[in-house]
């Protein structure tokens, strides 16, 4: 199945660092769609193409920087035209990017603990299936209820009604003029170390776990939400390519590229395609992924899997 | 050019010793057309040809087997389990040393050429070449995950047993062809030349290979593995670069 995947094109490219040949219009393709998805919702897209690149044959620590380093590049090209279009809350952003390198540094230490145990890929099996599960289906229950409210010809629900929720009630107080609130700083702190713990353990952005918590929690205007969580995706994802390069050695320089080549185009269109799309459509769309996603996991989970053993890499060293 | 003037060599030295021989002493020869084999870019895997000479006595049977053997790396398998009802439980062992190729080549089925145990104490098996990690020796599964392991590494052509991998030409001279893929690590390997009489091994020879990365290949691979720290940074580079031009490109062509 892997030499079919991949052989699929009639010419290949060599990855030095994988020791494998792969089909470059393959890569770029992917990256394409990921980044497509990538700019439409202002997710970095890791939590899709880690696992595409794993299915056709990549060593896991490979498609982990290779995944982070697209949703580096898909982000930061997308950033671009959010912060053109003024959608990036920067203070906001900045703060949960300082929750996330935080995180990133506790869920390095809670992986590596949770290994010694031998309970790593159960636990992160189980958190993402049941995360995920939960995420998608709230967002595309809320999404729901709002367009069947739009199209009843009621006001569109307001996400900032309240002022009594947690996020005012916490002390630190910061003014966040571009999302015109004034809130604890306390509630963006922790989503960041939230996130960052799951991106250390998951090899992902985070963008979609972010968004929803921007949305619910920090009750941000809609607006605004991609945008910033957009700055905190190309952060979190950059820190993530720097140490797998760094402590593993496991950033392969050409399958980046190739991803890297059609994820940046596919942001592009991606931006442009959410521009379109209302805030309600918006979020059921990334909530139907997400649940998509959640499903295949929890199908893993349940069923006989199709593949019973997992081999080490040929090289061995990944 | 050094491998193709060997070749003659062996071969030459082949017909002059051949005849001079004992009749009952078997003698063989053999050389690689290619003692390098290059990584480069395009790299989709190679074809490992052997070619050599055979003298042996009339009477009786005479098989050539050639086995490609590639460095041994660390290895391990798991196998899923269900656990409180889910897939979430695994059984490993770990290998200390698996060879990262081995191919081998006859002109019929192995099982024809020799008994079993004679072709495992010879070193033509795979599962003979695992040298199973201390740790995981004991473990009641070891038998399975071994077999399953030269099973998976069967279906991605790493272990490789070709049937109809070597042909006899006139004279005593035979070439055999090895096929690696494109997952074939770099490194030394070692080629084995067996030649076996009515069953019994009777004579062999030993060469090597070398895969190695040549080019851009190799000079991105040695600059991960000495450089991390700005591999890392080029990497980051590379991203926030490609995202800005994207960016700016598709302002220009395609603005709002």
């Amino acid at each position: 199945m892997v030499c079919q995947l991949t052989g699929a094109a009639f010419m290949q490219v060599y990855l030095p660092i994988a020791e494998m040949a792969v089909s470059p219009w393959l890569m770029a393709t992917l990256g394409l769609v990921v980044g497509c998805l990538s700019g439409i919702f202002g997710v970095g897209g890791g939590f899709l193409m880690t696992p595409l690149l794993m299915l056709m044959g990549i060593p896991a620590p490979v498609a982990v920087a290779a995944g982070a380093n697209l949703a580096a590049a898909s982000s930061m090209s997308s950033v671009v035209g959010q912060f053109e279009r003024r959608g990036v809350d920067l203070r906001m952003g900045l703060v949960i990017s300082i929750g996330g390198i935080i995180g990133v540094g506790i869920g390095s230490l809670l992986f590596s603990w949770l290994k010694s145990q031998g309970a790593a890929e159960a636990t992160v099996r189980i958190a993402y299936t049941i995360l995920l599960g939960s995420l998608g289906t709230s967002l595309v229950w809320e999404s729901l209820r709002a367009i069947a409210k739009t199209r009843a010809g009621g006001p569109p629900p307001n996400f900032r009604r309240s002022t009594n929720d947690i996020a005012h009630r916490l002390p630190f107080k910061v003014r966040f003029p571009r999302s015109k609130l004034v809130i604890s700083v306390i509630p963006p702190l922790a989503i960041g170390i939230g996130v960052g713990i799951l991106s250390a353990i998951m090899g992902v952005g985070g963008g979609f776990i972010l968004i929803p918590a921007l949305v619910y929690i920090i009750h941000m205007p809609p607006n605004l939400v991609v945008g910033t969580s957009t700055l905190q995706v190309l952060i979190t994802a950059s820190a993530t390519t720097f140490l797998q390069s760094a402590a593993n050695g496991s950033l392969d320089l050409v399958l980046s590229a190739l991803l890297i080549v059609g994820g940046v185009m596919g942001a592009q269109f991606g931006v442009i395609i959410g521009r379109k799309l209302k805030g309600e459509q918006l979020r059921a769309l990334l909530g139907a992924l997400v649940l998509l996603v959640a499903l295949r996991l929890a199908a893993d989970l349940v069923f006989v899997p199709s593949t019973l053993f997992e081999l080490s890499s040929p090289g061995g060293g990944l | 050019m050094m491998a193709r003037f060997s070749l003659w060599m062996v071969l030459l030295l082949g017909l002059i010793i051949g005849p001079a021989a004992q009749a009952q002493s078997t003698q063989v020869s053999a050389a690689l057309i290619d003692d390098a084999v290059l990584v480069t870019s395009s790299f989709t895997g190679a074809k490992v040809t052997v070619f050599g000479s055979v003298r042996a006595g009339s009477v009786g049977r005479t098989d050539i087997v050639v086995a490609v053997r590639g460095p041994d790396r660390p290895a391990w398998i798991a196998q899923r389990k269900r656990t409180a009802g889910l897939w979430i439980g695994k059984d490993q062992i770990s290998f200390a040393a698996a060879p990262t190729f081995f191919g081998v080549a006859s002109a019929r089925p192995l099982e024809q050429i020799a008994p079993s145990d004679t072709l495992s104490l010879y070193g033509l098996r795979p599962k003979g070449q695992l040298d199973i990690a201390k740790a995981s020796a004991d473990s009641p599964l070891a038998d399975k995950l071994i077999d399953a392991f030269v099973a998976q590494r069967q279906r991605e052509k790493l272990y490789v047993d070709d049937p109809n991998g070597v042909k006899l030409l006139k004279g005593g001279l035979f070439r055999a062809g090895i096929q690696m893929p494109d997952r074939t690590p770099p490194g030394l390997y070692t080629a084995k030349v067996m030649v076996f009489r009515n069953g019994r091994p009777a004579q062999s020879t030993l060469t090597t290979l070398v895969v190695t990365k040549v080019g851009a290949e190799r000079a991105l691979f040695e600059f991960a593995r000495d450089h991390a720290v700005l591999h890392g940074l080029a990497g980051v580079l590379l991203a926030l670069i490609a995202g800005l031009s994207a960016a700016g490109i598709v302002r220009r062509f395609a603005p709002g």
